[in-house]
């Protein structure tokens, strides 16, 4: 610390070092997961599809009595497959309107067991009950087959992206989403910067540089770390106000995963901060014993 | 004076950590302040569940409390005013009885898939019986208002609470979409609305069949339910 006016520089740049190091890490962990195929993959990995499936057995079971029509019409047709596929449908159409895409549709693919199983048991209703099979009667088998697509499509947007589509926050979304690819590049740019103004500024002794840079790096880890701890020690995002099971795993398990990787790179910073410190005191202590060795002995 | 100038180097190096720490904990703060602000009218919509119930835990969800004993047989004193009690969420509080259409309901506050399973349910934001304003009662047709249909005007519904009974006379039979929230909606008319879906061939009914009740007498319970 060679100077007042090169300390106080190094502190701003350190402070500023910090802010660009907790980007960094908060822009690595966004970028992750700000893609269809990692939502895709985090679906899997958190089971919804089963969950979907209970919820809709449940569902249809309650309205057997109201609509006549038995649960196994419906949960025969809902495969894993086919649930999966409606999923992951509803997230490659919510990420072609956040890629700019203003008029999209949300839509269920079509599922030919479905159609044959309802087919069949109005069909079967008919005969019993001597029905005309009238024009009444295939509007109410094209609403029933029309009201089951609605119902799988409503369960199986676990993230939500319909209604977000339809309140225009995928369309805010899509104003900010193209800079999130480069965003990780910025911000280590923006340290990268921050580091070789250090060593400008810190020119007479360049490993001052190091030990600037390590304890920011090491107090950004630090700041970062302990409140996503807190978050994932506490189960905060268990205070998620949408209960329906798929759509809570759906976002809590995307929030959590998100603070846990927001957590490795803070730890990442906190190694690196505490490496560059520590190189730095044996590069500092070698310089003090050479100055120490080339000193002239006093005269006794 | 090498000594000291060594130890006052020491010094700094130990003290400068804490203060960049402190400096970019203010500057955090003093900058999140402001969205913060904006953001906590969201924050706190998106997290309110104070107790953090896991839908996916066997032990959560809905908590039904063990229905209570509605006394439909009070013989003790009345008044025409009095006070409501306010049930929780899930809690039976009344019982619903219309004799001429062999209806008989135990009522649950709020709507639930579960408390439907149990009996009838009334909204929770529609106003209590005893209260001005509209009370909604519905039930699946297929159970507890299977009979609903039977109800004519002139027929009379007694519903028996933990603090009162009242009667009321259906004046009008209604039959309305699904989407038309006309009866359903609050209202500062004094009524009980009583209302169920209506029986199709197959499939989601889309039209509610219901009874527009008008109130006949008020019986608040004074001094306990007991008698």
């Amino acid at each position: 610390m060679k100077s007042i006016k090169s300390y106080i520089s190094s502190l701003i740049l350190s402070v500023l070092l910090v802010f660009a190091v907790l980007g960094t890490s908060a822009a690595i962990a966004v970028k992750k997961y700000a893609s269809p195929d990692a939502l895709k993959e985090l679906s899997i990995k958190n089971g919804v599809v089963q969950q979907i499936k209970s919820q809709l057995a449940d569902y249809y079971s309650d309205r057997y009595n109201a609509t006549g029509i038995p649960a196994e019409t419906y949960t025969e047709a809902f495969t894993d497959e086919y649930i999966q596929q409606v999923v992951e449908s509803y997230i490659d159409t919510g990420f072609e309107c956040i890629n700019g895409n203003k008029n999209i549709e949300f839509s269920v693919p079509v599922n030919s067991e479905l159609q044959s199983n309802m087919n069949a048991v109005f069909e079967e209703y008919a005969e019993s009950k001597n029905y005309e099979k009238d024009d009444f009667f295939y509007l109410k088998l094209d609403e029933s087959m029309y009201a089951a697509y609605k119902k799988v499509g409503e369960y199986c947007d676990v993230y939500k992206l319909e209604t977000m589509y339809n309140s225009n926050i995928l369309e805010k979304v899509s104003k900010i989403y193209p800079y999130i690819d480069n965003l990780p590049i910025d911000a280590a740019a923006v340290c990268i910067a921050m580091i070789l103004l250090l060593l400008l500024v810190n020119l007479r002794a360049r490993s001052d540089a190091l030990y600037w840079a390590g304890i920011s790096s090491f107090l950004a880890g630090v700041i970062g770390v302990v409140p996503g701890i807190f978050l994932t020690i506490t189960r905060y995002f268990d205070s998620f106000t949408i209960k329906q099971p798929q759509v809570f795993t759906s976002f809590t398990g995307l929030m959590y995963d998100a603070v846990k990787s927001f957590i490795i790179c803070e730890t990442v910073f906190i190694a690196v901060g505490i490496v560059a410190t520590v190189v730095y005191m044996i590069i500092r202590g070698r310089k003090n014993d050479e100055i120490n060795s080339s000193r002239p002995e006093m005269a006794e | 004076m090498e000594k000291k100038s060594g130890e006052k180097n020491r010094a700094i190096y130990i003290v400068t950590p804490f203060i960049v720490l402190l400096i970019s904990m203010a500057v955090l703060i003093v900058a999140a302040i402001k969205p913060y602000n904006k953001l906590s009218v969201y924050l706190n919509l998106a997290f309110m569940d104070e107790f953090r119930n896991n839908p996916n835990n066997d032990d959560n969800g809905l908590v039904i409390p063990t229905p209570n004993e509605i006394n439909t047989n009070y013989s003790g004193e009345t008044s025409e005013n009095g006070e409501v009690v306010r049930p929780n969420f899930g809690e039976q509080f009344a019982v619903l009885r219309c004799e001429s259409a062999d209806l008989t309901a135990p009522v649950y506050w709020g709507g639930d898939r579960e408390l439907f399973k149990r009996g009838a349910c009334q909204a929770s934001y529609s106003k209590l019986p005893g209260l001005d304003g509209r009370a909604v009662i519905s039930a699946h047709e297929d159970t507890f208002f299977n009979n609903l249909s039977k109800l004519k005007v002139g027929d009379e519904i007694i519903v028996n609470t933990s603090y009162g009974e009242f009667t009321y006379t259906v004046s009008e039979t209604i039959i309305f979409e699904k989407q038309n929230k006309k009866y359903v909606n609050p209202s500062d008319t004094s009524e009980l609305i009583l209302y169920t879906c209506k029986k199709d061939i197959l499939g989601e009914a889309d039209e509610r069949i219901g009874v527009i009740c008008t109130p006949k007498e008020s019986k608040f319970y004074i001094g306990g339910t007991e008698e």
